[in-house]
């Protein structure tokens, strides 16, 4: 698992997503996207290419929404879903978010901010 | 013997007359008999006694007679006065009987025609029998209809109507029990309310008729839908106040966890150089947000606090004219052009600091919403209609797809642009500014050709 996907409009966020990606599996690919659009891009391109990706997507932006993400992976021929791990990380403290997550859509794990390693390593692990 | 026998007036007197007629003429026909016998008297002598005793009794009888008819006469007028006395006495009772009668009738009459409730009585073919003045004025003012006895009641209402009323009719007879419904006129809009209770009148087990009953409940209905309408604005206000305090707390949350985040990264004794830099600087912009959502807060709690405010003539041309030199170097960099309309309405009495606020953010979203490639241009025009002040901001920017996220325009920190600078509170507090002047604020959009803004004020 190599490959890391990180969609948030939080500029801030992302470069600690990628320093603690990186001091957690040192020879990560890590693509980070302000724009969910290009992001839902990048997803969809690497999951064509055959590789497994680890999505960290925030839930709270506008225009399109990590719900919408969601949404549009949902939407993904089956072959395409298999490669993507979506892991909602977010700041947002409201129970119901998570709960519709993984309840609703069945995300592989929903995490409050800040990135940790330990989360990073839950997931590899 | 009958006659002497009874109890009756004659029969006693004829007792008693027995021993003078009878007992008296033997004993003294008896003596002289005797006497004769002894030649005491001669027989002329005792004739004469004889004829003068019949004589003396013949008057004694005559003297009783008239005693007793005097006696009978007297009675007779006593006991004549005293039925006539008894029939005065009954007169006088019958009379005030009557007048009894008549004044509870009245009382009555009163109150069934000085009663705020409608009464109706019908028999079972819906015939009137008997209404009071308030049913008879209701229907007038409600149906334009007079009401007469003898009428048929359903004739006075419309096919559909009918079949409505006599469902209520059938099931107060079946189940021999009140039924109780509202009317409200006109059905569309209505401005008159009443309650109609309709009993089933018996006699001896048997249905004679229909009592119905009309209260107007218009002032009661219209305080009930007050409440609720009282009640639904405060759910509002308290789901606003809940998103207010989510959407708060999300983003005082997010810079937080980034600080978080960063002091993770710095506590690292191995952390490069560059990276140290890098997580330097965006510390000290996560510490600048967090002061940002601080004094966003404290700026939507001042909107809280300037309710207190005088009202007063705010003229609308003069407003525009202030904020136009406060921002001149903005609207000179732009080239932007604002034209007003404030004919039909240029003064309006309010808190001034809001209306300031309201146009200032207007004027100003539409200023960086604007089209790059062309000069930008605000018409803000002033109407009067159906009692309500109607002000409209119109743009030619580059407008917004209203279609998915329309609702959220004016959402805290909601945001539909992001390669504009914004934080997304200006379009919040000019609602919240809006409402708490009791106005009302929509906006129309086209992509790529503009949005216009309508705010709404009611007039007194």
């Amino acid at each position: 698992m190599k490959n890391y996907v990180i969609i948030d409009d939080d500029e801030t966020n992302n470069l600690i997503c990628k320093i603690i990606i990186q001091q957690t599996v040192p020879d990560a690919t890590i693509f980070t996207f302000t724009e969910p659009a290009n992001g839902l891009q990048q997803l969809k391109k690497l999951a064509e290419s055959s590789v497994d990706v680890i999505l960290f997507l925030d839930l709270n932006m506008p225009e399109i929404t990590g719900w919408d993400i969601i949404k549009a992976y949902l939407d993904f021929p089956e072959n395409l879903r298999r490669r993507i791990q979506i892991n909602i990380l977010t700041s947002s403290i409201n129970n119901k978010d998570k709960e519709k997550a993984i309840d609703e859509y069945r995300v592989n794990r929903f995490f409050s901010k800040p990135l940790t390693k330990e989360m990073v390593e839950s997931i590899i692990h | 013997m009958r006659a002497f026998s009874g109890k009756m007036a004659g029969s006693i007197s004829a007792r008693r007359l027995i021993p003078v007629v009878a007992i008296l003429p033997a004993t003294l026909g008896f003596l002289f008999f005797m006497a004769y016998r002894h030649n005491l008297i001669s027989s002329e002598t005792g004739m004469a006694v004889i004829i003068l005793t019949l004589i003396l009794i013949f008057l004694f009888l005559l003297r009783y007679h008239a005693e007793s008819l005097n006696q009978w006469a007297n009675k007779r007028l006593l006991a004549e006065h005293e039925v006539r006395v008894l029939n005065e006495q009954l007169e006088q009772k019958v009379k005030e009987r009557t007048s009894d009668l008549e004044q509870s009738e009245a009382n009555l009459q009163a109150i069934f025609n000085n009663t705020a409730v409608g009464f109706l009585l019908l028999n079972t073919h819906y015939e009137i029998l008997s209404f009071n003045e308030r049913f008879k004025s209701a229907f007038l003012r409600v149906y334009e209809k007079q009401i007469n006895i003898h009428q048929n009641y359903l004739d006075l209402f419309p096919q559909e109507r009918r079949m409505f009323m006599i469902d209520q009719f059938i099931q107060a007879a079946s189940y021999n029990q009140l039924v109780e419904y509202e009317i409200s006129i006109p059905e569309g809009q209505p401005e008159l309310y009443f309650r109609v209770n309709i009993i089933p009148v018996k006699s001896q087990n048997e249905l004679v008729g229909y009592s119905v009953s009309v209260t107007e409940i218009t002032q009661r209905r219209i305080l009930k839908l007050q409440i609720e309408k009282m009640n639904q604005d405060l759910i509002q206000r308290n789901k606003e106040l809940e998103q207010f305090t989510f959407i708060v707390s999300h983003n005082l949350r997010s810079p937080i966890a980034n600080i978080s985040g960063i002091s993770n990264i710095l506590v690292d004794p191995n952390i490069d150089e560059s990276n140290l830099r890098k997580m330097g600087s965006e510390m000290a912009k996560s510490i600048r947000r967090l002061d940002g959502v601080v004094q966003d807060l404290n700026m939507i709690l001042d909107v809280k606090k300037g309710l207190d405010d005088a009202s007063e003539p705010v003229s609308l041309t003069a407003l525009v004219n202030g904020i136009k030199e406060s921002i001149s170097t903005v609207i000179e960099e732009t080239g932007t052009v604002i034209y007003l309309d404030f004919n039909a309405c240029n003064e309006m009495i309010t808190i001034r600091s809001y209306l300031h606020s309201i146009f200032y953010n207007l004027i100003t979203n539409s200023i960086k919403y604007r089209k790059l490639d062309n000069p930008c241009e605000i018409s803000i025009s002033s109407r009067i209609q159906e009692k309500q002040l109607i002000i409209e901001f119109s743009d030619n920017g580059i407008g917004m797809d209203l279609e998915t996220m329309g609702d959220q325009l004016f959402g805290l920190y909601k945001r539909f642009h992001r390669n504009i600078e914004g934080k997304g509170v200006g379009l919040y507090i000019v609602k919240l500014q809006v409402e708490s002047l009791g106005g009302m604020i929509s906006v129309a959009s086209t992509l790529n050709k503009g949005t216009t803004f309508t705010i709404t004020f009611k007039m007194n």
